[in-house]
């Protein structure tokens, strides 16, 4: 169930108060991300990415930027194209 | 025109790798969606708008740097700004929180992870996100950078955050309370 993905955190300095790995909550809180990284990625993920690609082959390089959103501009409305839909069960 | 092709053809290439790069980080994405959000579904719409976001501003990411901590950015700024989710669960409703968990428990430490996450969302988002950000393999300046606070900040919210999470747990436990009704 772990994954591959280097340990975590490696705190840099100390972590502060004393608490380590056998901190029960830091170690549900590892769980807890694991858990979901160790999932399988629902298709939608990978037919959003393909639709962008098409989406810019059609467009052409020089219109390269389906989306107007910029790093810095989360507010941006999300238009992944309406299809960022839950996983199919 | 030749400039054009030449420029298109290095874009592409930047533009594979790129893509890669936002391939390798989805289950990361989704992991950091879940957490924040709590529910799977919205967690999952989440991390694929911000995955949207990403390539759309992907001019914008200099290669070589970061890219964990810049798409992180743009999905915890997604989340915090978009209005309905930061209503919707940022706010303290244990009742909605508990509806919308919908990870089955698993025997073997199935509930403690739940009620972590349950704990989680009775955080305040930026020590729930700051939480996170450690658990995804940031270190504390690059948490910094991504909530865009100081590097003491950070650390106060990470320390606040245990606190307030083991005096969650600690509670929850003594109650003996199974905050889904189900046998414990």
């Amino acid at each position: 169930m772990t994954s591959d993905r280097k340990p975590p955190p490696a705190p840099p300095a100390s972590r502060s108060s004393g608490r380590r790995t056998e901190d029960p909550i830091v170690m549900g809180l590892r769980r807890l991300w694991s858990e979901v990284e160790s999932e399988g990625v629902p298709d939608d993920f990978l037919d959003l990415l393909d639709q962008i690609d098409s989406r810019r082959a059609e467009a052409g390089p020089e219109d390269a930027g389906p989306e107007d959103a910029g790093p810095e501009d989360p507010a941006a409305a999300p238009e992944t194209d309406g299809r960022g839909r839950k996983p199919g069960e | 025109m030749n400039a054009v092709t030449v420029d298109a053809a290095a874009e592409a290439a930047a533009d594979r790798a790129f893509r890669s790069d936002l391939v390798a980080i989805i289950p990361s994405l989704r992991a950091f969606a879940r957490g924040l959000s709590g529910n799977r579904d919205l967690a999952d719409d989440l991390a694929q708008e911000a995955l949207a976001k990403a390539w759309g501003a992907r001019a914008s990411y200099t290669p070589g740097t970061n890219f964990r901590a810049w798409i992180f950015r743009i999905l915890r700024n997604h989340f915090y700004t978009t209005a309905t989710v930061a209503r919707r669960f940022t706010s303290y409703d244990p009742e909605a929180v508990e509806r919308l968990l919908t990870t089955p428990a698993t025997q073997e430490g199935g509930l403690m992870v739940e009620d972590l996450q349950r704990g989680l969302l009775t955080l305040a988002p930026e020590q729930r996100e700051a939480l996170l950000l450690l658990e995804s393999g940031l270190q504390w300046n690059e948490i910094a950078d991504v909530a865009g606070v100081p590097l003491g900040t950070v650390k106060s919210r990470i320390t606040r955050g245990r606190a307030a999470l083991k005096r969650y747990m600690e509670g929850a436990a003594e109650a003996g309370l199974d905050p889904r009704g189900g046998p414990r």
